[in-house]
């Protein structure tokens, strides 16, 4: 629960154990930096679970700062506790027109 | 035949059609649940389109076809031969005209019921009260995030509907944003990504058709509301990318939190927007924050003024003589440099010259980028690590019209 894993390292079973299991789900300019449209990791907060799913996609590392985080259809800060099987939206925001 | 109990029409009911509208609409009267007094909702709405562009050009065009009665169009801008491949409204003989004199003469060609207004004036933190105030409902086709979090914050204080959608590259995304009835736009992106963050239509592209698809959806969105028809795309956010041709909706709720809107709020007037032009860089901001102290402007008089493309045709005429040395950089993305680039310059993209690029001492630099914005930033970061540096007025842009009328 303290102690994260080492930079690199993928969330192993025992980790999943410990703390929920939850989904990432990226869109837009997101999707094309993380190269997939969902992950599953491990994080007790959004924040633990962005932090798991940079170690696995470094080329979200960029973008992440910039984006929008819905869990539940609520737009929650990084902070935010998370549960078993929640799903993270990653929202970019654009302005074009 | 009836609405929704739920969902009121916002239009005002308008006088009966005469037969030649009848004939006209009698393609959309035939609608189950629009019908004749549909129809007169439509011709009784007030909109306001903000933003005459990618998004604004299909929206204006189906709304006046609609038969929307009255249509307000807020631009600053005049029309660019870079608008035309997906800002179908204005035609190529328009160009250098106001989008809003382009547009309304497309609305008044396609329909002559529809009374438009024209706003030729940038919307500012001192004007949008006042304009939006005049409207049913705002859709929203601007181009950048100072704008849109303008029309958000006045929208959300007026109480009415913004009808939004905005795009990038392949990718399109629309809501109705809507304090007090669902999420306002707050809601769901509290506040502007970091400066630089995030590319714009200019720097990013964008497909001329997407801005079809997001544009026409949310002119649907208007039409929807102002007859009370099905159920408005509030509380759900569309997500739609071209490139793979997916359509995906995502609920989305009000939040307790918001500083719009929320149980809580800490925005009252449109402070907080002006702040976001300050915080982008938008020169907008300046005229527009009423007796304050112009938090922008201080280092741009200290600035020198831009360059303009003559003087740098002359300065690179003078290096290849000899009689001049100077280093030309451009700060746009390679990708972009790769499209035109002007001969002789080196890419340095501005990312990289904020994060410390060191160019050689002792030797001027001039930066451009594609219109100004970027560069006026490289030119701050160098200037203030004691470099001399020029910054080419209007960009590539720029330069390329000027290279455009010399022939």
């Amino acid at each position: 629960m303290t102690t994260s894993p080492a930079a690199g390292q993928t969330s192993g079973p025992a980790d999943l154990h410990l703390r929920p299991t939850v989904e990432v789900r990226y869109w837009a300019g997101a999707r094309a930096a993380a190269g997939v449209e969902v992950d599953t990791v491990a994080g007790s907060t959004v924040a633990e679970a962005i932090e798991a799913a940079t170690a696995l996609r470094p080329g979200l590392a960029p973008v992440l700062p910039a984006c929008s985080f819905l869990v539940d259809g609520q737009r929650r800060d990084t902070a935010a506790p998370l549960v078993d099987g929640a799903r993270v939206e990653v929202l970019p925001p654009f302005a074009g027109g | 035949m009836a609405s929704a109990p739920d969902r009121e029409p916002l239009g005002a009911l308008g006088p009966e059609p005469t037969a030649e509208q009848l004939l006209r609409y009698s393609r959309q009267v035939l609608l189950p649940g629009l019908g004749i007094e549909g129809q007169r909702r439509l011709l009784g709405s007030r909109v306001l389109v903000v933003g005459a562009g990618g998004l604004g050009s299909p929206a204006l065009l189906y709304l006046a076809g609609a038969g929307v009665g009255t249509l307000g169009v807020i631009d600053s801008d005049v029309v660019d031969v870079t608008n035309l491949h997906r800002q179908v409204i204005h035609r190529a003989a328009d160009e250098g005209a106001p989008k809003t004199a382009s547009a309304a003469s497309a609305v008044r060609a396609l329909n002559p019921d529809v009374e438009v207004i024209e706003h030729r004036e940038r919307l500012t933190p001192d004007n949008a009260l006042r304009i939006l105030s005049g409207y049913h409902l705002v859709l929203d086709g601007s181009d950048n995030f100072p704008t849109r979090y303008l029309v958000g914050d006045a929208c959300g204080l007026l109480g009415i509907p913004h009808v939004w959608g905005s795009l990038l590259r392949y990718q399109g995304q629309a809501s109705v944003w809507w304090a007090g009835h669902g999420p306002c736009y707050r809601c769901v992106f509290p506040a502007p990504p970091p400066p630089g963050s995030v590319p714009s239509c200019a720097e990013g592209g964008v497909l001329g058709p997407v801005c079809a698809a997001i544009g026409s959806i949310e002119a649907v969105e208007a039409v929807k509301l102002l007859t009370g028809i099905g159920e408005p795309m509030l509380g759900r956010l569309l997500l739609h990318d071209a490139s793979t041709q997916t359509w995906d909706t995502l609920p989305v709720a009000a939040d307790p939190q918001c500083p719009l809107c929320g149980e809580h709020p800490t925005i009252h007037d449109l402070t907080a927007a002006a702040e976001v032009a300050v915080l982008c860089g938008m020169p907008p901001a300046r005229a527009a924050v009423d007796g304050t102290s112009e938090p922008g402007g201080a280092s741009d008089t200290a600035a020198p003024q831009p360059i303009s493309p003559d003087q740098l045709d002359a300065r690179l005429a003078d290096r290849a003589a000899g009689r001049d040395d100077f280093m030309l950089v451009d700060v746009r993305s390679p990708g972009e440099h790769a499209v035109a680039s002007i001969p002789g310059s080196v890419l340095v993209p501005v990312e990289e010259v904020e994060g410390g690029w060191e160019p050689p001492r002792g030797i001027p630099l001039i930066v451009h980028c594609a219109s100004g914005v970027r560069s006026a930033r490289a030119a701050a970061a160098l200037r203030a690590r004691g470099h001399d540096v020029s910054d080419l007025g209007g960009g590539i842009e720029g330069w390329l019209r000027a290279q455009r009328a010399q022939r």
